[in-house]
């Protein structure tokens, strides 16, 4: 059922033509991808309030240059807040990608399954009842996020962890958690629980350096250590059985996985919010653009920037109000993910 | 509706000369503003520049007498405004609005008097998404005033980069209306101004006092009570600046009220109905409704056993209109519009306190 | 009636002699738990109150006295929990009877979200402020929510399994809660009322509200029981079902409406209340077997008794302050629905 997500395993495919067309499909996807990541920054920095040209950021940024209103709004303001949409995208993107991809069901991402909802409520709590702010959120969230993707993973494990039973008791840990959110929004004063909520919905306006420092550091580490740990990935989905037979320890490698994946989305979480259907959608749409050429993280992350780059663009020049980032990807989300659901409970819950 | 969208590139356009003798100024001494400043707010300087002031995250200097003023969050631009300085930027409000223009209607009166309506009115800045920085910096201010406000230190640091920024003094949304005068005043540099003012806006309390002489010494506690679950009693602390402006007014917070406050550093508690007979100590309950709220509250079985309720003494605010705005967010132009209004009612509900 | 036996219990003699002894002792310890809980709802509370002002607060209530009129509240409030645990009870146990889901609950299946979103536009765009008016909102979201929900659960060759069903709703409650958070973030007065409506609690109406909606609720058990029967033919499969002359569309219809009445009207009166309608069909099922015209008596009886415990501990931890009953549930009722899923095989869901 799974052949479609896994990439060009070897000796799979014996006709080479069709290694050479998927490798061709896959360059192109990927090199389209990097090119609108490219622009949407491009247009990031240049565009606001007051339209700089790319020459303008790339001396503020590279050469750091003093350019008089530039090197405040690209270089404070935009530059950073930039830089954290395409972080905290890539990351919500391959987070996404690999919980859709191992537990085989594009649903099963970690804003729908109580990962996201254990770093926010953790989050929410420290910011509305213990009047927490800027870095101390962040590590709450992160620290709160892996022990509760720790729980659930630990309450799914009976003989070994099946897919279909940690999706469902992480939606039953995160139905929990989201009434946790609720208590601490009531008992909070409205300003509060106004700026709980902005955070709760993801929001790039907090973006500055001095969050992006440890995100970046964090991401360098986990990226390579999930690409690494993901070449396990089409194995796995050949069921537990074929992969002990192929010399793979399922649980543990599945783990290891569910760790990377999860400690990627925590951090971006901590730094921007639950960005809402980002981690859920850059899997999906990934897929589609692939058609089956080859492996689904590194472009999902790059999807994954497509989206919070573009969504913070149109949310906050193209709509009335000035609407955090979660806004637009919610409400462009929403009829997405409901389209999929149908389409994908039709063919048999299929990415 | 929205000038908002039409202030960016007017004011870019004018403000591309500020700019520019700004970024001088930077550099060399500020001789250009001194020559200018007198003439742009037409007050004296009543205070030798640089002026320190003190907040929780640090130290805010501002360094000659800002000419353009930005405010950030509820409130803070009505001092600027009682001042006399119209500011180039203040925030665009939603709540309690009464025509949807984003403006509040003491706000705009002022700004009306100051001739900075219409064309000139000031960039509202859309807070949505939090502080939306690249609009408060494309306003070129001299300074940026947040004493009553709730900035974050990032919040700060990156508008301290566009302007020196008042912050506030202790914790986030606990400024008093008169500290945020004086301290949104004194980085002004008009600081003895600003005192005049609380003192005018005191004496005007006292005035409109006296015509009412059952409200002063009066004990109060002010609620939220949702009309769709009367089971619970949201209680505001004596920390909440609405419950300060009743202090203000002569008021005395109930013993109930402070003891169930304890030393919480939240705005508001919770009271179950069942220990309604806990605020029985209260001479006047404040709370939020509409002309049914009463009848409703005195029917309640258990909310119309606390003798405020049952003899009427009850002071019901309109929700989410101006009146209520004023008060729960007071600020020295919001309660010279009140006040006469807002007393009478302490006053009808203060008569029925045998 | 020993033309239709479609139910599987009836198999054998000495089981069914057993079964029907478990039964009625399950039913009697239910109804006596009942009575306790309803006791302990009038007795308990964040006030706390002698016995003697219990009975008189029941009985004559001198309403000056603030210790009797407290009671007297409790009067109320233990009639809406008692209507609405029974609601939840009979919605759940209809829902995973029609939907042969184990995993069936208004709150996880979004059923709640839907009615949410209502509420707020209803707030933000209508002006409401009181509960009577939120009624019909909450009631309309709710029936959609439902519809679309099961709609999309159940496309597809193997119908509406537990996970697709879950999933459907947990996906829909995120898509609908985007759209709540839109008009919440820039209407901040809207905020202030909404938080609170969003956390389900029974302390909210008065008997004349409870009044008002009681109809919907009988209409809905009324409904719920009527296709007891059929539901136990559903559990053997749809051809089985029609072989033994159900017409299983009409049930599912009928109980589809049973359920939107029920769950619609109790998220309408006590707001978004989750796991009840979940975990008491569970309960009942130890005692009563797969039979419907057991299982949705006992699932009555019980969820009311669990709506009035959890309320009961809502008002005593945190005195003089009240948890609401939804928050007490959530966190009461995700271990039993966790045990639920760790017990189950995993090709069952």
């Amino acid at each position: 059922m799974s052949a479609a997500l896994a990439p060009a395993a070897p000796a799979a495919s014996p006709v080479a033509a069709g290694r050479r067309r998927r490798a061709r499909r896959r360059r192109l996807v990927v090199t389209g991808l990097v090119m609108t990541v490219l622009a949407l920054v491009v247009v990031g920095l240049c565009v606001g309030e007051r339209l700089y040209s790319p020459v303008d950021a790339v001396r503020v940024l590279l050469l750091g240059e003093q350019v008089p209103g530039a090197s405040f709004t690209i270089g404070t303001l935009r530059g950073p807040r930039v830089l954290t949409g395409l972080l905290a995208g890539v990351a919500f993107g391959m987070g996404g990608a690999v919980f859709q991809t191992m537990l085989r069901n594009p649903l099963a991402s970690p804003d729908i399954i109580g990962v996201s909802a254990g770093a926010s409520a953790a989050a929410v709590v420290a910011i509305t009842l213990l009047g927490a702010s800027g870095s101390g959120v962040s590590v709450v969230a992160v620290v709160s996020g892996l022990l509760v993707a720790g729980l659930i993973y630990a309450l799914s494990w009976r003989r070994g962890v099946q897919g279909a039973r940690l999706v469902l008791i992480g939606i039953a840990v995160g139905a929990m958690l989201e009434s946790v959110i609720s208590y601490a929004m009531t008992r909070a004063g409205i300003y509060d629980a106004n700026e709980a909520l902005r955070w709760l919905t993801g929001s790039l306006n907090s973006a500055f350096w001095a969050d992006l420092g440890p995100l970046a550091a964090a991401m360098a580490v986990l990226v390579p250590l999930l690409l690494v740990v993901a070449r396990r990935l089409p194995v796995l989905q050949l069921g537990d059985e074929a992969a002990a037979g192929l010399g793979v320890r399922p649980d543990r490698a599945r783990l290891a996985l569910l760790l990377v994946a999860v400690a990627l989305v925590s951090v971006g979480t901590a730094t921007t919010g639950p960005i809402a259907f980002v981690a859920f959608l850059s899997g999906p749409i990934a897929h589609r653009l692939l058609r089956g050429a080859g492996g689904l993280l590194v472009p999902a992350g790059l999807v994954g920037a497509v989206l919070v780059l573009a969504g913070d663009l149109v949310g906050q020049h193209l709509l009335v109000a000035r609407f955090p980032v979660g806004v637009v990807t919610g409400v462009l989300g929403a009829p997405y993910l409901l389209w999929l659901l149908a389409r994908t409970n039709r063919s048999g819950g299929r990415l | 509706m929205r000038p908002a969208h039409l202030r960016p590139l007017r004011a870019a356009a004018a403000v591309a000369v500020v700019g520019l003798t700004l970024t001088a100024c930077a550099s060399q001494s500020g001789t250009t503003t001194d020559a200018t400043e007198d003439a742009a707010t037409g007050a004296p300087a009543s205070a030798t520049f640089p002026i320190t002031i003190a907040n929780t995250f640090g130290e805010t200097t501002v360094e000659a007498q800002p000419e353009r003023v930005a405010t950030v969050n509820w409130g803070n631009h009505d001092v600027p405004i009682a001042l006399g300085v119209a500011p180039v930027g203040i925030q665009l409000t939603t709540y309690g609005d009464d025509d949807g223009d984003g403006v509040l209607p003491w706000t705009f009166a002022g700004l009306e008097a100051l001739d900075a309506t219409g064309d000139a009115l000031p960039v509202l800045f859309d807070e949505t998404d939090g502080i939306p920085f690249e609009q408060v910096a494309n306003t070129e201010p001299d300074v940026v005033l947040a004493a009553y406000s709730g900035l974050t230190e990032e919040d700060w640091t990156t508008l301290s980069e566009i302007a020196p920024t008042v912050s506030y003094p202790e914790f986030a949304w606990g400024t008093s209306w008169k500290d945020m005068a004086l301290i949104d005043g004194e980085a002004l540099g008009l600081k003895s101004e600003a005192q005049a003012l609380v003192d005018d806006v005191v004496a005007q309390i006292d005035e409109a006092l006296a015509e009412r002489p059952d409200v002063e010494g009066k004990t109060v506690a002010y609620t939220w009570i949702d009309p769709a679950d009367p089971s619970t009693i949201g209680v505001y602390t004596p920390l909440d600046a609405r419950v300060q402006l009743l202090s203000d007014l002569g008021l005395v917070d109930a013993p109930s009220v402070v003891e169930l406050a304890g030393d919480t550093d939240q705005f508001y508690v919770n009271l179950s109905a069942e220990e309604a007979d806990t605020l029985a100590d209260v001479d006047v309950l404040v709370t939020y409704g509409d002309d049914t709220t009463l009848e409703t509250l005195q029917a309640d079985p258990l909310i119309g056993k606390i003798p405020a309720v049952e003899r009427g003494s009850v002071v019901v605010v309109p929700n989410a209109e101006p009146i209520s705005a004023a008060t729960s967010g007071p600020t020295v132009l919001s309660i010279p519009w009140v006040l006469e209004d807002y007393l009478d009612l302490f006053q009808a509900a203060a008569e029925q306190v045998g | 009636m020993t033309l239709l036996h479609p139910t599987p219990t009836a198999s054998s003699g000495g089981r069914s002699a057993s079964l029907r002894r478990r039964r009625t002792v399950g039913l009697t310890v239910a109804v006596a738990g009942l009575a306790l809980a309803v006791l302990a709802s009038l007795a308990f509370g964040t006030r706390v109150v002698g016995w003697q002002d219990v009975v008189a607060g029941v009985l004559h209530p001198d309403t000056d006295v603030i210790a009797q009129a407290a009671v007297q509240s409790r009067v109320a409030r233990t009639v809406l929990g008692l209507l609405v645990g029974a609601a939840l009870g009979l919605a759940g146990a209809v829902m995973q009877g029609l939907t042969r889901n184990p995993l069936a609950d208004p709150l996880l299946l979004g059923v709640s979200s839907g009615a949410s979103l209502f509420v707020v536009m209803g707030i933000a765009w209508l002006g409401l402020s009181t509960l009577t008016q939120y009624v019909w909102l909450a009631f309309a979201g709710a029936a959609a929510a439902s519809a679309l929900v099961y709609g999309i659960g159940s496309l597809g060759r193997e119908g509406a399994t537990p996970l697709k069903l879950a999933l459907a709703g947990a996906a829909t409650s995120a898509a609908l809660s985007s759209a709540v958070s839109m008009v919440l973030l820039s209407r901040t007065d809207v905020f202030d009322t909404f938080r609170f409506w969003q956390v389900g609690s029974i302390g909210r109406a008065d008997l004349a509200d409870v009044a008002q909606v009681a109809p919907f609720l009988l209409v809905g058990a009324v409904l719920a029981v009527g296709c007891a029967r059929g539901m136990d033919a559903l559990a053997l499969g749809d051809e089985l079902a029609t072989g033994l002359g159900q017409r299983t569309l009409v049930v599912r219809l009928v109980g589809a409406l049973a359920v939107v009445l029920l769950c619609g009207t109790a998220v309408a009166i006590a707001g978004p209340i989750g796991f009840v309608g979940l975990v008491i069909p569970h309960l009942a099922r130890a005692f009563t077997g797969p039979s419907h015209r057991w299982l949705l008596p006992y699932s009555a009886v019980l969820g009311a008794a669990l709506l009035l415990l959890a309320d009961v501990v809502g008002r005593v931890v945190a005195r003089p302050q009240e948890i609401e009953v939804g928050i007490v549930t959530a966190v009461l009722g995700a271990p039993v629905f966790i045990a639920i899923i760790r017990r189950r095989q995993v090709r069952e869901l």
